[in-house]
C-alpha cells in the first residue's frame, strides 16, 4: 500500500502539472454548443473533488483551475444562454455545480440556477437514471438540494441494479455502473451500503476492471478503481497490481492516454492529444486523489447514505 | 436435481444431438475423433456413439497430427459403448509406449492410460499482471497445461492465481471468444474455482450461444458482414465440441474426468 500511496503522489504532482498547462484547450472554442463543455464541466468536477479532499488546502495548480472556470462561467453570455436553453441545464450548471460547492458564488450563475429552478428544472429533464443521479448528486453537493442521491427508486432502475450478467453490457452501461456508483459514494466513499448491494457492485465491478485492463483501456480502468476506493475494497491483488499497470502508462508528460490514443498520428497536434487524453487523466487524478484521501486518515462512513 | 443442472443436461443433450447427425466427410479422421471425443465427454447414449463410431474409417494411426487427448478419449468412449477402433487402438498403443519412456509424461493421458506416475502438487500459473498480458494463444497454451497438469482436475494442486480464471473468462466471453472461454470455464472447475459468480455468468453466456437445434455459435452477424456464408457445419463445429466439452467438465459426473483410470 505503501508504495501505491507514493506512486498516486507522484502521479498526482504530473497529472496536475499537464491539466494546468493545458487550461487554455479545456475552454469550449463554440461556448454555445453544448458538445463543447464536457471537458470544462469535467474539469470543474475534479476541481470540487481535489478542493473538498485536501480540506481547501492552498495549492496553486488548483487555484489556477477555479480561475480558469470562474473566468469562463463569469461571462453574461454563459449564463443567459442556458436560461434561454434549460435543456442545456446539463453541462452548462454541471460546470457551475461543483465550483459553487466550493463556496464560490458567481451572481449571474447564481440568478440562472434560481431561474432555471422557478421553471422545474434540472428535476423536469427527462433522463436516464444514472444521469438523474448525477444531477441529484450535483445539485446536493452544490446545497441547492438538501437530499443527496440513495439507492432508493432512482438507484433500482440503473443498469447496475438490474444486472443479469455484466458480459454483455455495452460500453455505455459500463460508464452508467462506474458513474452511479461515483455518485451514491461521493465518489470516494465510504459509504453505508446494504450488504447485498456493495457485494453486487464489487462482483460486477472487479470483473470489469481485470476486461479493460486486460485491453487496456485506461479510462474505465481508472473508473472501475475508483469505485473500488469507494467500495472500501482497495487492498486486493487485483487492485494494486491493476493500479500498478495504470501508473506504468502514465505518459512522461503527464497525461494518461485515453482509448483512442493509439489512432493519433505521430505528428498530432496538441489539440489532437489533449481531446484524446484529458479525460483519462482527470479520471486517473481523481482515482489518485481519492486513493490519498481514503488513506490519509481514518474518513468516517458517510451518514448520509445510512 | 437442480434447474440448472437440468439445463446443462438438457443443453449437452441436444448438442449430442446436432453432433451425431452430421454428415462429416469420410475423409476428414480428425472430425470424426472430435465428435467421438464430444460425444464421450458430454455422457452421449451408447448407440449415438457406437453409431458414430462406425463412421470412423480406418486410418493409419503415423498420419494422426491431432490432441492425442481427443483421440484416447474416442476410443475409450467407444469401448464403454462396447466396440472398439482398431487404428484408434494402435494410436493409443502408440502413445503408450511414447508415454512409458517419457520423463516428463503428461499426467491427464497417463491417467486416461492407466500409467502410474507421480504428480506434482503444484501448477505455477503467471501472476495477474502476464496473464492480462497474455495473448489469447498464451492463454490457451495455459490451459492446456493446466488440464494436463491436474488430469482435467482430478489431481487436487496449489496453484496460487486461480481465482483470476473467472474474471478472465468473464473478459473473454466479453470479447465473444467462445473457444478461450470454454478453455477457462474448464481450468476454473479443474482448479476449483468455479464457484464464483463470474464463473456462473460465464456458464450463462455459453448456453445462449447455442441454437434450437444443438449448435453452438451465433455467427449470422459476422458472416453477413464478411459477405460470406454462415450455413455450413464446419463453422459450428469446433465451437460444439469445444462447449460441450466445457459444460460437461465443468458438470463433473461427466467430462474426461469420468476416463480416468
Amino acid at each position: 500500500m505503501e508504495s501505491l500511496i507514493r506512486h498516486a503522489s507522484e502521479s498526482t504532482e504530473k497529472g496536475l502539472a499537464w491539466i494546468v498547462d493545458h487550461l487554455d484547450l479545456f475552454v469550449p472554442e463554440d461556448p454555445f454548443n453544448p458538445e463543447n463543455m464536457k471537458s470544462l464541466a469535467e474539469l470543474s468536477l475534479l476541481f470540487g473533488c481535489l478542493f473538498e479532499w485536501r480540506s481547501g488546502a492552498a495549492d496553486a495548480r488548483l487555484e489556477a483551475i477555479q480561475s480558469q472556470l470562474v473566468q469562463f462561467l463569469s461571462k453574461p453570455c454563459i449564463p443567459e444562454w442556458v436560461r434561454k436553453l434549460p435543456a442545456y441545464y446539463s453541462p452548462y450548471l454541471v460546470a457551475y455545480l461543483p465550483l459553487r460547492s466550493t463556496g464560490i458564488r458567481l451572481p449571474m450563475m447564481e440568478e440562472a440556477t434560481k431561474a432555471l429552478g422557478r421553471a422545474g428544472y434540472p428535476y423536469g429533464l427527462e433522463m436516464s437514471p444514472y444521469r438523474e443521479l448525477e444531477l441529484q448528486y450535483l445539485t446536493w453537493k452544490a446545497g441547492i438540494s438538501s437530499k443527496p442521491p440513495s439507492w432508493g427508486t432512482v438507484y433500482r432502475r440503473t443498469t447496475l441494479a438490474r444486472c443479469r450478467n455484466p458480459i454483455y453490457f455495452s460500453l455505455p452501461e459500463v460508464y452508467s455502473v462506474t458513474h452511479t456508483l461515483f455518485y451514491l459514494t461521493d465518489f470516494t466513499g465510504p459509504a453505508a451500503i446494504a450488504r447485498a448491494d456493495r457485494e453486487l457492485a464489487i462482483s460486477v465491478v472487479e470483473p470489469l476492471l481485470l476486461h479493460y485492463w486486460r485491453k487496456p483501456d485506461w479510462d474505465l480502468t481508472s473508473e472501475l478503481l475508483l469505485n473500488l476506493v469507494a467500495l472500501d475494497r482497495f487492498e486486493t491483488h487485483l487492485f494494486c497490481a491493476s493500479f500498478k499497470g495504470l501508473q506504468q502508462s502514465w505518459r512522461p508528460d503527464g497525461s494518461v492516454p485515453g482509448p483512442a490514443f493509439g489512432e493519433l498520428a505521430s505528428d498530432a497536434s496538441r489539440r489532437d492529444v489533449f481531446e484524446r487524453c484529458y479525460h483519462t487523466t482527470l479520471v486517473a487524478l481523481l482515482l489518485c486523489g481519492a486513493l490519498l484521501h481514503r488513506t490519509a486518515e481514518s474518513v468516517d462512513v458517510c451518514q448520509v447514505y445510512a | 436435481m437442480s434447474a440448472k443442472s437440468m439445463r446443462d443436461r438438457l443443453a449437452l443433450k441436444k448438442a449430442c444431438r446436432w453432433l451425431s447427425v452430421l454428415a462429416i466427410p469420410d475423409e476428414e479422421t480428425e472430425s470424426h475423433i472430435l465428435r467421438l471425443f464430444a460425444l464421450g465427454v458430454a455422457g452421449a447414449a451408447p448407440a449415438q456413439i457406437r453409431a458414430c463410431g462406425a463412421r470412423l474409417r480406418r486410418f493409419d494411426w503415423q498420419d494422426y497430427s491431432g490432441d492425442p487427448v481427443p483421440a484416447i478419449v474416442a476410443h475409450l468412449s467407444l469401448q464403454r459403448a462396447g466396440v472398439s477402433h482398431d487404428s484408434l487402438a494402435s494410436l493409443e498403443e502408440a502413445y503408450r509406449s511414447v508415454l512409458l519412456t517419457s520423463e516428463e509424461a503428461a499426467h491427464l493421458l497417463c491417467r486416461l492410460l492407466a500409467i502410474t506416475f507421480t504428480p506434482d502438487r503444484a501448477v505455477q500459473l503467471p501472476d495477474v499482471e502476464r496473464l492480462v498480458r497474455f495473448s489469447r494463444e498464451e492463454i490457451l497454451g495455459i490451459c492446456r497445461t493446466i488440464l494436463l497438469a491436474t488430469a482435467a482436475g482430478s489431481i487436487p494442486v496449489d496453484s496460487y492465481g486461480a481465482g483470476f480464471l473467472p474474471a478472465l473468462t468473464l473478459s473473454y466471453a466479453r470479447d465473444w471468444d467462445l473457444e478461450t472461454c470454454c478453455a477457462l470455464l474448464r481450468c476454473s472447475a479443474y482448479l476449483s474455482v468455479n464457484n464464483a459468480k463470474e464463473h456462473q455468468w460465464a456458464v450463462d453466456w455459453l448456453l445462449d450461444q447455442q441454437m434450437s437445434d444443438g449448435r453452438f455459435g451465433l455467427l449470422h452477424p459476422e458472416a453477413v458482414h464478411g459477405g460470406v456464408s454462415a450455413d455450413d457445419w464446419h463453422s459450428y463445429f469446433e465451437r460444439t465440441v469445444y462447449a460441450a466439452w466445457a459444460l460437461a467438465d465443468a458438470r463433473g459426473e461427466v467430462g474426461i474426468a469420468s476416463f480416468l483410470r
